[in-house]
C-alpha cells in the first residue's frame, strides 16, 4: 500500500503549486512528487483535484503552459508561474501566514 | 493572444473538440505512466503498479470532463462561463440544422439572397454616394452656377468676366477655378489618331481641390494667361496607357490638334475631375474679359474655414445684383449659387440608388419573414424538446438564446454565401448601370461594405430569429407532451404570410409604376427615326483649318473639307444620304439669343432665346425628320451669295406664329438675318420625357463650325458603316479622328438608361420579393396542413370530399393573402410619393398598376397554397388515424 499523508488542506494547493513553480516550470507529475518529496511525503496531493487545479489556473492567468519533453523525452505540458502569479503568490503567502498565526493563537490560549 | 488565433481555436473547439480532448488525455496518460514507474521500482509488478497508479489518480472520466470544460472556456473568449455555454448551444444548434438540411439550404439560399442583394447595392451606395470626394476637406467644395430669371433656366455655366468678377468681389471663398471641357484630337507617329477629353483648366485648380500632381507640377499662374505657353498635363488614365506610367514622360512633347505641348505634370492615380473622361488638363489661358453672354465654363471653389453655403449663397446673390446693373446687356436677370461639389457630382443619382435600398430592404424583410416561417415550423416540430428542457429547468431566457444563437449561425454563413451573390451582382449592377454613372470606378467590397453585411447579419438574425424564439419559448409542456397546437403558433403562421405578401405587394407596385412609365418612355415619338442611322464626331482643328473669327462664316479650309466628305459619302455604295449637324438628334446642343423682324424691340438682353441646330441640307431626310411646310433646305442655300435661310420646328411657330405666317418671317441671330423657308416636325432635343423647345435650323454654309457630327443612314451594318467612314475621311485628312461613334438606336437607349437602370433593378427586387413570398407562403400553408393532418383526415373520414377539403384549405390561403394584399395596397398607396419623381406619363396612384398588383399577388398567393391544399384533399384518414 502506499503511504497515507494527510489531505492538503483546501485552498492551499495553489499556493503550493505557485510556490514550485516560482523555482522552475514542472509538469503536472512532477509538480505533485515534488511536494511528497519535499513533504517526505507527509503531504499528499490529490490528483484528481491537481489538473483541473491547474487548469484553473492557467484560464486566470497565474500560470502558462507549453508542450516540451521530461528527462526521459516524453512529450509533456510543462507550467511555468506567470507574473500575475508571482503576485497571487506574494499576496496568498501573507494571507497563509496570517491563518498560521491566527491557528497558533487559539492553540497556544491558556 | 491575437485576435485572429482565438477565433481560430474558438472555431476549432466549437467544431472540433478532439484535439483538446488529446492534449488533456496524453498528459494524464503522462502522469499514469510515470506513478506506475514509481511504484515499480519500489517493487511492485506491472500490473500492481499500474492499478495502483490508476486508483490513486482517482475517476479519470470526470478529471478530464473538469479539464475539458476549463480548457475550452480558457481557449475561447477570456474564459466567461456564458461562451462556453454558448459555444455548447451553437454547436447544438449547428447539429440540429445539419439534420434538416432541406430547410436549412432553403433558409441559407433565401438569406444569400436577401442578403447578398443588399450587400451589392450597398457596395454600390458606399462607392458612389457615402465615400468622400478624393479632395482635401471636401465638405468645403462647393460649384457654382449662374440662372436665368428672364428665360427660366435654373442652372448654367459661368462667363468668365462673371468669374473673375466673383473671383475678385467675393470673401468667402479661399480660392476658386475655371475649367472646361473640350475635344481635342491627340496625334502620334506609331498609331492613329485618336479623339479624346481634355479639360481646360485654370491655373488655381489643383490648389482649390488640395491636390498636387503626382509628377511633375501644377500649371504656373503665369503659363495660364492669353498667349501662354503649350503646356500639358496628363490624367492619370492617359499616362498609364500610352506612357507606360514611366516618368520620362515628363519634358517630352506630344501633338494636340496640331500643337506640340509640353508634359509638365501627371495628375495622381484616381484622380478624375471634372469627370472620368477627362484624360488630359491643358490651361484655361483665356482672359477675363471675353465675352460675357458665353456661358460655357464650370466654376468650382473653395469656402473659407467656418462658412457655411447659405453664406456664400448670400454672397453670391449680393455679387449677381452688382453685374446686373453694371452689365445690363448681358446680366439682366442673371443670377448665382452654389451648391457642394459632392452634391453637383452625384446629382440625382442619388435618389435613385436611395430608392433601389430601400426596395432591396424590403427584400431582405421578405427573406427574413420566409426564415421566420421556417424556423418556427422547426421550432414547432421541436416542440417536444423545448418542453422537456424547460420541464427540466431551463428558463425561457434560456431557451430563446438557444434559438439566437442557432439564427446567429444561420445568418453568419448566409452572410458569406451572400458575399460570393454581392460580387456577382455587383458585377450585374455595373453592367447595367449607365455609362455615366458618377463615382463608379468607386465601387468596391471593401472593410465598410463587409463591415455592412456583418451588421446586417446580425440584424437580420434577430428579426427572423426572435418571433420564433418567443414562440418556442412559449411552449406549454403539458399541451405539446399532449400533442396539441399552441394557439400561438398558428397565429405567428398566420402574421408571417400577411407580412410577407403586403411586403411583397409594396415592392411589385413600386416595379409596375417603374415599369409602365419606360414603357410610357419607350413609345414617345421622338420625332426623328433613329433605325439606320450611324453618328460620328469629328473635329477640326484650327491649325490646319483656319478659324479666325473676323472671317466668319467665310472659314473655306472647314467648308471646302465638309462639303467634300458629304460629296463623296453619298456616292459611296450602301449609303441613302449623309448629313452633317452640330449635334445629334437627343443631344440639346446650346441656345442663343434671336429676334423677329418687325415684332416690338426688346431691351438688350433681354432677347428670347432658341435652340440652335445647324446643319446641312440632307439633316431631315438622314434623321426621317418630315418637312411639314414650305421647303427643305437644299445644295443652292450652301453657295455663297445665296440668301439666307433657316427652317423651325412646330414648337417655334407655335410659341412665336400662333396665328400668323411663319413662311418668309425673318429671324435675326448672331448678328445674321435670315428668312424662314420652311417649319419641320418636332425632334426631342433633350430626351425623351421632356418638351420640345423651339428651334431653328441654319445651314453649315451660313453658320460653320469645326465641331460636328456626321450623320450616315445606310442599311450595312453599322460597323461596316463606320469602316467605310474611316475610308472616306482618311484620304481626305490622315489626322483626323473618329469620336463619339454610335447608331442613333443606341443614343436613344443610352438616352434613357437611367429610367431602365432604375427600373430594370426594382423590378427584379420586386419579382425576387414575390418569389421569396410565395416560397413562404406555400411552406407555411404545408406546415398548416401538416398539423391539421387529423383534423382534416376525421372530416374526410365524416364524409367530406376531397373537394371540400380542397376549398377549406384554399379559402383559409386566400383569406390571409387577400388581408395581406389589403395591407400592402394600403402600404404601398402610402408609399407611392417616394415614386413620383421616377415616373413619366403614369399617376403615381395609377388604378391599371393597383389593379395588377392585386391581380399578380392574389395568382402568386393562390398558387403557392394551392399544392398544400392539394395534398391535403389527398389525406388518406384510415392511415392518419392509425398514427394516433
Amino acid at each position: 500500500m502506499p503511504p497515507q499523508g494527510s489531505e492538503l488542506l483546501h485552498g492551499t494547493l495553489e499556493l503550493l503549486v505557485l510556490r514550485l513553480l516560482e523555482d522552475e516550470p514542472l509538469n503536472g507529475y512532477g509538480l505533485g512528487r515534488r511536494i511528497e518529496d519535499l513533504t517526505d511525503d507527509a503531504l499528499k496531493v490529490d490528483e484528481g483535484s491537481l489538473y483541473p487545479a491547474l487548469y484553473r489556473m492557467e484560464r486566470r492567468g497565474f500560470v502558462q503552459s507549453s508542450w516540451g519533453t521530461t528527462e526521459n523525452n516524453r512529450r509533456a505540458k510543462f507550467y511555468r508561474i506567470t507574473r500575475s502569479g508571482r503576485r497571487r503568490l506574494h499576496s496568498q503567502r501573507a494571507e497563509w501566514a496570517g491563518f498560521q498565526t491566527a491557528v497558533q493563537k487559539i492553540l497556544e490560549s491558556p | 493572444m491575437s485576435p485572429l488565433r482565438t477565433f481560430g481555436l474558438w472555431l476549432r473547439a466549437l467544431f472540433d473538440s478532439s484535439e483538446v480532448e488529446g492534449e488533456i488525455e496524453d498528459e494524464i496518460q503522462l502522469h499514469l505512466d510515470l506513478r506506475t514507474r514509481d511504484y515499480r521500482k519500489r517493487g511492485y509488478s506491472e500490473e500492481e503498479a499500474r492499478d495502483l497508479a490508476r486508483r490513486r489518480f482517482g475517476d479519470k472520466a470526470l478529471v478530464k470532463q473538469q479539464c475539458r470544460r476549463l480548457l475550452m472556456v480558457e481557449r475561447t473568449i477570456g474564459g466567461h462561463p456564458l461562451m462556453s455555454t454558448l459555444i455548447r448551444e451553437l454547436r447544438q444548434g449547428l447539429r440540429s440544422l445539419a439534420k434538416t438540411p432541406g430547410p436549412t439550404g432553403v433558409i441559407l439560399v433565401t438569406l444569400a439572397l436577401g442578403i447578398g442583394a443588399n450587400t451589392a447595392i450597398f457596395s454600390v451606395v458606399e462607392g458612389v454616394l457615402l465615400r468622400p470626394l478624393p479632395y482635401s476637406d471636401p465638405d468645403r467644395l462647393v460649384s457654382l452656377w449662374e440662372n436665368d430669371r428672364l428665360r427660366g433656366t435654373t442652372q448654367e455655366g459661368f462667363s468668365l468676366p462673371d468669374y473673375s468678377d466673383v473671383r475678385e468681389g467675393n470673401e468667402v471663398f479661399d480660392s476658386m477655378a475655371a475649367f472646361t471641357l473640350l475635344n481635342t484630337t491627340w496625334t502620334s507617329e506609331d498609331d492613329e489618331p485618336r479623339r479624346m477629353t481634355a479639360a481646360r483648366i485654370s491655373a488655381s485648380l489643383t490648389e482649390v481641390l488640395g491636390v498636387s500632381p503626382a509628377i511633375g507640377r501644377s500649371f504656373r499662374a503665369e503659363e495660364d494667361a492669353v498667349g501662354g505657353p503649350p503646356v500639358v498635363i496628363l490624367g492619370p488614365e492617359f499616362f498609364r496607357t500610352r506612357f507606360g506610367a514611366s516618368a520620362e514622360a515628363l519634358g517630352t512633347r506630344i501633338l494636340l490638334d496640331g500643337v506640340s505641348r509640353e508634359i509638365v505634370g501627371v495628375m495622381p492615380e484616381g484622380f478624375d475631375f471634372p469627370s472620368p473622361e477627362s484624360a488630359l488638363y491643358l490651361p484655361l489661358q483665356m482672359s477675363g474679359d471675353a465675352n460675357r453672354g458665353s456661358h460655357g465654363f464650370s466654376v468650382v471653389a473653395r469656402m473659407k474655414e467656418g462658412v457655411r453655403l447659405e453664406e456664400v449663397n448670400a454672397q453670391l446673390q449680393a455679387l449677381a445684383s452688382g453685374l446686373e446693373a453694371a452689365y445690363p446687356d448681358d446680366n439682366m436677370g442673371r443670377g448665382m449659387w452654389g451648391e457642394t461639389l459632392y452634391q453637383s457630382t452625384v446629382g440625382d443619382t442619388r435618389d435613385r440608388l436611395l430608392l433601389l435600398f430601400g426596395a432591396v430592404g424590403f427584400v431582405l424583410l421578405v427573406a427574413c419573414v420566409n426564415v421566420a416561417g421556417i424556423l418556427s415550423s422547426r421550432a414547432l416540430s421541436r416542440a417536444r424538446e423545448l418542453a422537456i428542457q424547460s420541464a427540466l429547468g431551463a428558463n425561457r431566457f434560456t431557451l430563446i438564446r438557444q434559438q439566437l444563437v442557432e439564427s446567429l449561425a444561420l445568418s453568419f454563413a448566409g452572410g458569406v454565401l451572400a458575399l460570393a451573390v454581392s460580387t456577382a451582382a455587383r458585377r450585374a449592377l455595373l453592367a447595367l448601370a449607365p455609362e455615366d454613372l458618377p463615382r463608379a470606378s468607386n465601387v468596391e467590397t471593401n472593410g465598410t461594405v463587409l463591415g455592412f453585411t456583418l451588421a446586417l447579419s446580425v440584424v437580420a438574425a434577430v428579426v427572423f430569429g426572435i418571433l420564433p424564439a418567443l414562440a418556442g419559448s412559449r411552449v406549454n409542456l403539458r399541451a405539446s407532451l399532449g400533442s396539441a397546437i399552441g394557439v400561438s403558433s398558428g397565429r405567428l403562421r398566420r402574421a408571417l404570410l400577411v407580412g410577407e405578401i403586403a411586403l411583397a405587394v409594396v415592392l411589385v407596385f413600386g416595379a409596375g409604376l417603374l415599369i409602365r412609365s419606360f414603357v410610357r418612355l419607350l413609345h414617345v415619338d421622338p420625332g426623328f427615326s433613329a433605325a439606320n442611322v450611324v453618328a460620328v464626331g469629328l473635329d477640326l482643328p484650327a491649325s490646319r483649318y483656319p478659324q479666325r473669327f473676323p472671317e466668319w462664316p467665310r472659314w473655306n479650309q472647314v467648308r471646302a473639307f465638309q462639303t467634300e466628305l458629304l460629296r463623296r459619302l453619298s456616292e459611296a455604295p450602301g449609303v441613302d444620304s449623309a448629313a452633317i449637324a452640330i449635334n445629334t438628334p437627343l443631344d440639346a446642343g446650346w441656345t442663343s439669343r434671336f429676334t423677329i423682324e418687325g415684332r416690338p424691340e426688346v431691351a438688350p438682353g433681354q432677347e428670347d432665346e432658341v435652340r440652335v441646330r445647324t446643319v446641312s441640307p440632307g439633316y431631315f431626310r438622314t434623321v426621317g425628320l418630315p418637312i411639314l411646310r414650305g421647303r427643305e433646305l437644299s445644295d443652292d442655300d450652301e453657295r455663297p451669295d445665296a440668301p439666307a435661310v433657316i427652317l423651325v420646328n412646330e414648337a417655334f411657330v407655335q410659341r412665336y406664329f400662333k396665328d400668323e405666317e411663319p413662311l418668309g418671317a425673318r429671324v435675326t441671330q448672331w448678328d445674321l438675318t435670315r428668312e424662314i423657308v420652311g417649319v419641320v416636325k418636332n425632334e426631342k432635343f433633350q430626351g425623351l420625357a421632356e418638351e420640345v423647345p423651339p428651334a431653328i435650323y441654319p445651314t453649315f454654309s451660313q453658320a460653320p463650325f469645326p465641331e460636328f457630327f456626321l450623320l450616315v443612314r445606310s442599311r450595312e451594318r453599322p460597323a461596316r458603316v463606320v469602316a467605310m467612314i474611316r475610308e472616306t475621311v482618311g484620304p481626305l485628312d490622315r489626322e483626323l479622328a473618329l469620336g463619339d461613334v454610335a447608331t442613333l438606336d443606341e443614343r436613344v437607349s443610352e438616352s434613357v438608361a437611367e429610367p431602365r437602370f432604375t427600373m430594370t433593378i426594382f423590378a427584379f427586387f420586386a419579382a425576387l420579393a414575390l418569389g421569396l413570398a410565395a416560397v413562404g407562403i406555400y411552406g407555411l400553408m404545408s406546415q398548416a396542413v401538416g398539423q391539421r393532418t387529423r383534423e382534416l383526415g376525421v372530416r374526410i373520414s365524416l364524409g367530406a370530399r376531397p373537394k371540400d377539403v380542397l376549398s377549406l384549405v384554399l379559402g383559409d390561403g386566400a383569406r390571409l393573402s387577400a388581408l395581406g394584399i389589403a395591407i400592402g395596397v394600403g402600404l404601398a398607396v402610402a408609399l407611392a410619393r417616394t415614386f413620383e419623381s421616377f415616373l413619366f406619363g403614369v399617376e403615381k396612384l395609377d388604378p391599371l398598376t393597383l389593379a395588377s398588383v392585386v391581380v399578380v399577388a392574389a395568382a402568386a398567393g393562390l398558387l403557392a397554397t394551392y399544392l398544400p391544399a392539394r395534398r391535403a384533399s389527398r389525406i388518406d384518414p384510415i392511415r392518419t388515424l392509425r398514427q394516433e
